[in-house]
């Protein structure tokens, strides 16, 4: 069984069905259990008090700002070298969720670093990257919107998508690059955790919700595409 | 404007006693990204239904017009 046959609006349609109810319901519960428990059974951190309560909401929302980047950049990659409607389509989808996550990282950093580091924002090669993304998410919406002819719209914006892609990769790693104010990833694979044990699992199950959430509302915007899609396609037949 | 940003924190603060003197800066955060996720749910709920009438309609015609 290939994969390739997802790439197929009726299969997708026909499977994104199934999934969509237990999505909506896992990430609500999920985000209603981590973020109940994060605000109101963990301790205060030793350095932050209370205000490292807010990285419940900021670590998952930068991570999936990041990783939406990513996912919009493979799929342009794969919707330009293999020519699959539904490739560009989950990346146009995809790109008002990233940019939602990004405003939110960008704004609970801000909240956390006023009391944390005296300043609501700082030119720090993380959070600079971090705001250049958002903006590439900006731009690429925009280009969808401004060219008329779909598939014109979906090469051009897929080469702004991969464009980008450098600014997704550095405000993952800049803080390893160029340490300066940002600290590193709170959880990383390569150097283990920098989370203290208290807020470990709430952090873990906030990323789940979240990312049961954003799978739930990627699913239902590539949903809506495909049928847009199809409209115009039933529209100009009937013209 | 100050004044009222500092009356809404000292509201806060008195609501959420348990988060200390941050109680203003948490529940702003929180409060934020529960707006933000709440637009983005119900533009895309209310795009996918508006688009899942069109195409019906389109779909009914087309069906009307082949008989």
């Amino acid at each position: 069984m290939s994969i390739w046959r997802f790439a197929n609006p009726a299969e997708f349609m026909r499977l994104t069905r199934v999934l969509l109810a237990p999505m909506w319901a896992g990430g609500a519960i999920v985000l209603a259990v981590a973020l109940g428990w994060g605000l109101f059974f963990t301790p205060p951190a030793e350095n932050f008090e209370h205000t490292a309560k807010i990285i419940f909401v900021h670590v998952p929302a930068a991570m999936i700002a990041i990783n939406t980047y990513a996912l919009m950049a493979i799929a342009s990659g794969i919707g330009l070298v293999r020519r699959h409607p539904v490739s560009f389509l989950v990346a146009k989808a995809a790109a008002p969720i990233g940019a939602a996550f990004s405003i939110i990282a960008l704004v609970t950093g801000a909240v956390w670093g006023q009391p944390t580091w005296g300043t609501w924002w700082e030119w720090d090669a993380r959070l600079t990257s971090m705001l250049i993304m958002f903006f590439f998410y900006l731009g690429y919406m925009a280009l969808w919107a401004a060219i008329e002819e779909p598939e014109k719209a979906a090469d051009l914006s897929g080469v702004l998508c991969l464009v980008g892609v450098v600014f997704a990769f550095l405000a993952r790693y800049a803080s390893e690059f160029w340490p300066t104010l940002h600290q590193d990833a709170s959880l990383s694979v390569e150097s283990g955790q920098r989370v203290h044990d208290a807020y470990r699992t709430p952090l873990y199950l906030s990323m789940i919700g979240f990312y049961l959430l954003f799978i739930a509302l990627l699913l239902v915007r590539a949903r809506t595409e495909i049928r847009l899609r199809r409209s115009r396609a039933l529209r100009l037949q009937a013209a | 404007m100050g004044g009222i940003f500092s009356n809404v924190c000292n509201a806060v603060e008195g609501a959420f006693p348990v988060f200390g003197k941050h109680a203003c800066h948490i529940t702003g955060a929180y409060a934020i990204t529960a707006i933000v996720l709440a637009v983005l749910v119900i533009a895309t709920l209310r795009g996918n239904a508006r688009a899942r009438r069109n195409l019906d309609r389109l779909e009914e015609g087309r069906r009307r017009r082949n008989g």
